[in-house]
């Protein structure tokens, strides 16, 4: 069985890669694991975007009194929600709009949040309606306010469509509002009406807002109505945790919307600030919240959010994988003439070099074949002829390179500094440059006996020992031209245009590494078409 | 011959997209319980619309509050890179803060308690943080800095299992070029631009903190000189630079702090600056605002420009604010501006906001503007009451506040609710 070697070495790639691959996405997708132990001891319970007051409700209010006006203040217990919202509102003529919120149902309160920090935020005056109508107080002051726009900020199961009509009397009504507390709180932190001034708008793409939110938990209302002044002071949304603790999909959705890139550093702003307020959202919770709004460098947005440059290298990654799988069942279905070690590294190719390898492998074999009895040999252009040899080796030795490289940021670089390292000779101890020397030295020790021999000897005809030695300097400088333009587009992608140098846990990792990669085949190209007309290499196989 | 999809092959793609959403929907969530404790230090961090107090009546308790507000530690990326472990000595963890913090490390500064040894405290908060290993350096999970005893090697190894590297120097000036030729092999590269401070000067710490938060959100170079005199540790640092200028030197505090003489001897390796007031308070202002970009090396058709200090002039930004008698409690803070909400450190006194501070933060004012730009500042203040009073914290929240926003007006408003 001579194809051991080369499926032992790219079985080796693909099985580093991908795992890598899979524990990078699982790292994407994983929420909170080591939260049951990460509170243990803490003495606060403030983090760097997250200011947090628990107690009973009036102890919140009592931490927002101070916040708020510098100075403590005995809070006396709510009486009734409606009372709240309307003490909290100080009215601010010119009157642009009013608020009309659900003053009766489950949760009545808790539907009412959102709309209500808008209403203390721009002083407009709130409306209380019922299912079918206003009530008695809102309609006397519908009647002030006649004509001025009607924002009813709660969905049709609370006020009906004969109620939203009611309304319609007194002025032109929108309703701003969706069926669930998460999403309806959402709704209103990104809505705006320019014309009417109504609305946070505070979308995705607001980049440089400093933006403030108060989070609780529906069954908390009433802490959160405590906190009803810090939209005024802070400008502040309210947004809405899960019953259980959680963050719902809606609110998690939303704030990772939020994350604010930076372009330069991270103190050029904008940053965003939540306070949570009552007991019940969990730590896990909390953490989650902080950390969705970590300013992050532009181009990945930082772990697990998707940047707008990993964005690429993943649909960069995904041509990659697929035209890989692609050249695979191709090969093995329409090709049986196809030397098995060719197909991995076609195969290889095409997964390293995305788009261009399948391209490639298309100029290479959709031509006239010839056999000479124990292989077959297709006739191609001298350019051709070139990529296909450059396959040869980048096939098995993009993937060796990458999968070293990858246990190399996995394990841990090994670096070494002392007296020695003065002038330039400390480059010899940093992980960078070490870490490429160990792709190169190891792609080619791989690649040599496992790989090259075998097919040398079988181009050649000749047992593998006698092609010991001139397949380890074929390899050596195939693996030479790949790696100039690999390492080099590698260095400069993780130690230049990235603001922060990838762990291999991130998507630019494996992105900058394929552009890497796509990089040394191009450059390869031509020296490998130097090594076949030195008949050092066949590319007609 | 193309032959039919056999059952095991549907068998296969099946199973693969049967994980997909498996693996989507199935690595846990953010329920949990209530967060109903009253943990010990809470009632003491006080927060208003826009400080928020990270209090502690001793620097080791204090490196650990701070440590808590900025790694919740509940999954690796929000946990830490690695620790550092120092003693008890501003000048070493100064040293430390310059050079470890930034990223790739990641790491908050802990003190050893008076013994030179990891309190119960510190072990506990060590073991709750989880360090991740740092890539690029061996995965090592925990740095062991200064004239600290090999003891505390085998505590951290035994008692938690963590990687431990020894970066031990018998002074801190020895320690600044060790430093140095770590970071050096870390990244593969030594940072032209190199921050200065006075070692043998009673305020050299003090003038140059703010400059020691810089590099902890930046990740530049560091070392010591003597009021008077250049150590040969810092010329081989200096000589180590290899920018277009050689180095970019940033001294920290006035010719009475690093000599003029000193400031001539630097200038052989490179540009010198100053970053500097005629007080602790004024040299931590200025270098909040301080800018100094241009020229670092250039190499036929790609040019690295340096891009050193803050320069923050307009309102936006976050501070990290602390007394001028706690330095040993405000030098873990640095970590403040390494994440979150970043920005620089400024010295107040404990009852006191100097008038350097009060009008550098009036000119950094925010002002009132609509709901979908709004712009606030913050700031952390650090210490309990004894270090830094209620009253400071409450005249830096008014200085921070957008015009208009004074609490008496927005009282008048509360009692003013309802229609106007």
């Amino acid at each position: 069985m001579r194809h051991w070697g080369p499926l032992v070495a790219a079985l080796f790639a693909a099985i580093v890669i991908l795992s890598g691959l899979a524990f990078t996405t699982y790292k994407g997708v994983v929420v909170a694991p080591h939260a049951h132990n990460a509170a243990d001891g803490r003495l606060h319970h403030h983090l760097k975007n997250v200011t947090r007051f628990g107690g009973t409700p009036e102890e919140v209010a009592g931490a927002i009194a101070r916040a708020v006006y510098l100075q403590g203040a005995d809070v006396s217990p709510l009486v009734d929600w409606r009372e709240a919202i309307g003490s909290a509102v100080a009215i601010r003529p010119p009157v642009r709009h009013l608020v009309a919120l659900a003053a009766e149902g489950a949760d009545a309160a808790a539907w009412a949040l959102p709309g209500a920090f808008w209403a203390v935020y721009a002083g407009a005056p709130v409306v209380f309606v019922g299912r079918d109508g206003p009530t008695a107080d809102g309609a006397e002051r519908l009647r002030r306010y006649r004509g001025v726009p009607i924002y009813l900020l709660a969905p049709a199961e609370r006020v009906s469509e004969a109620g939203r009509s009611a309304l319609g009397r007194f002025g032109p009504v929108q309703r701003v509002a969706a069926d669930t507390l998460a999403a309806h709180a959402v709704r209103i932190a990104e809505f705006r009406d320019e014309g009417s001034g109504f609305g946070w708008g505070r979308r995705h793409d607001r980049e440089e807002g400093y933006f403030h939110y108060v989070v609780a938990a529906p069954q908390e209302a009433d802490h959160a109505l405590a906190a009803l002044p810090l939209a005024q002071t802070n400008a502040a949304t309210f947004l809405f945790a899960g019953r259980d603790g959680g963050v719902p999909a809606a609110t998690d959705r939303y704030l990772w919307g939020q994350r604010a890139a930076f372009f330069t550093t991270p103190s050029e702003g904008p940053f965003r600030h939540f306070w949570i307020v009552g007991n019940r959202v969990s730590y896990a919770a909390q953490a989650r919240i902080d950390w969705s709004v970590e300013k992050s460098p532009y181009p990945t947005l930082g772990s697990v959010a998707l940047g707008p440059m990993e964005a690429l290298a993943l649909v960069f990654i995904g041509l990659g994988l697929a035209g890989g799988i692609f050249v695979w069942v191709h090969a093995g279905r329409l090709l049986p003439e196809l030397m098995f070690p060719m197909r991995i590294a076609w195969t290889g190719t095409a997964a390293l070099f995305p788009v261009g390898g399948i391209l490639l492998y298309f100029a290479a074999y959709r031509r006239h074949a010839s056999t000479d009895g124990h292989m077959s040999h297709w006739w191609r252009p001298p350019a051709v002829v070139a990529a296909a040899a450059t396959a040869m080796s980048f096939g098995y030795g993009a993937p060796l390179m990458v999968a070293i490289g990858y246990l190399f940021v996995f394990f841990g670089f090994p670096i070494y500094f002392g007296e020695w390292a003065d002038g330039w000779w400390f480059l010899f101890g940093a992980g960078m440059p070490l870490m490429m020397a160990a792709m190169y030295l190891g792609a080619v020790l791989i690649a040599w006996p496992l790989v090259q021999v075998t097919m040398k000897s079988m181009w050649m005809g000749v047992p593998p020992k006698k092609v010991l030695g001139s397949a380890l300097g074929t390899t050596a400088l195939s693996m030479a031209a790949v790696s100039l333009g690999m390492m080099s587009v590698a260095w400069w992608m993780m130690m230049a245009k990235l603001p922060m140098m990838p762990a291999e846990d991130e998507v630019m990792w494996f992105g900058a590494l394929w552009l890497a990669s796509t990089i040394g085949f191009l450059v390869a190209w031509p020296f490998n078409w130097v090594m076949v007309r030195a008949q050092l290499k066949p590319g007609v196989t | 011959m193309v032959t039919a999809v056999s059952r095991p092959q549907i068998a296969w793609v099946a199973a693969l997209f049967g994980l997909l959403p498996l693996l989507l929907t199935g690595c846990g969530d953010t329920a949990g319980d209530a967060v109903l404790d009253l943990a010990p230090f809470q009632e003491r961090a006080l927060a208003t619309a826009h400080t928020t107090r990270l209090p502690a009546g001793d620097p080791e308790t204090q490196a650990i509050v701070i440590a808590q507000a900025v790694y919740a530690a509940t999954r690796e990326e929000n946990a830490v890179g690695a620790i550092i472990l120092a003693r008890q000595d501003a000048a070493e963890a100064f040293t430390a803060m310059h050079r470890i913090t930034h990223m790739p490390i990641n790491a908050p500064l802990l003190y050893l308690d008076s013994d030179g040894l990891p309190s119960e405290a510190v072990l506990r908060e060590m073991r709750r943080l989880r360090p991740d290993g740092v890539p690029f350096d061996g995965k090592t999970q925990v740095y062991v800095v200064g004239r600290v005893d090999e003891q505390v090697r085998h505590i951290v190894e035994d008692q938690l299992n963590y990687k431990v590297r020894v970066l031990r120097a018998d002074d801190p000036v020895a320690l600044a070029e060790l430093l140095d030729a770590w970071q050096a092999a870390v990244k593969a590269d030594h940072p032209d631009e190199v921050v200065i401070s006075a070692i043998d000067h009673p305020d050299g710490m003090a003038h140059g903190i703010g400059a020691m938060g810089w590099n902890a959100h930046m990740g530049r170079g560091f070392a010591w000189v003597y009021r008077n005199a250049v150590p040969e540790a810092t010329r081989r640092i200096l000589n180590r630079r290899y920018g277009d200028g050689g180095a970019y030197i940033y001294l920290t505090g006035g010719p009475e702090v690093i000599s003029d003489e000193v400031a001539r001897e630097l200038s052989q390796y490179g540009l010198v600056r100053r970053i500097h007031g005629p007080t602790v308070f004024e040299s931590n202002t200025v270098n909040a605002g301080y800018k100094d970009f241009g020229r670092d090396f250039g190499w036929w058709w790609g040019w690295e420009p340096r891009d050193f200090g803050w320069g923050i002039s307009q309102a936006g930004h976050n501070f990290i604010v602390g007394s001028r008698d706690d330095l040993l409690g405000l030098i873990p803070a640095a970590v403040l501006g390494h994440m979150g909400k970043h920005g620089p450190l400024l010295l107040v006194g404990s009852n006191e906001v100097p008038d350097a501070v009060t009008d550098y933060l009036e000119m950094v004012r925010p002002f009132p503007s609509g709901p979908t730009h709004s712009i606030f500042n913050h700031a952390w203040i650090i210490g309990d009451e004894a270090r830094v009073a209620w009253p400071v914290q409450q005249a830096i929240d008014r200085l921070l506040r957008p015009s208009g926003m004074a609490p008496e007006s927005l009282q008048l408003q509360a009692q003013a609710g309802g229609e106007p």
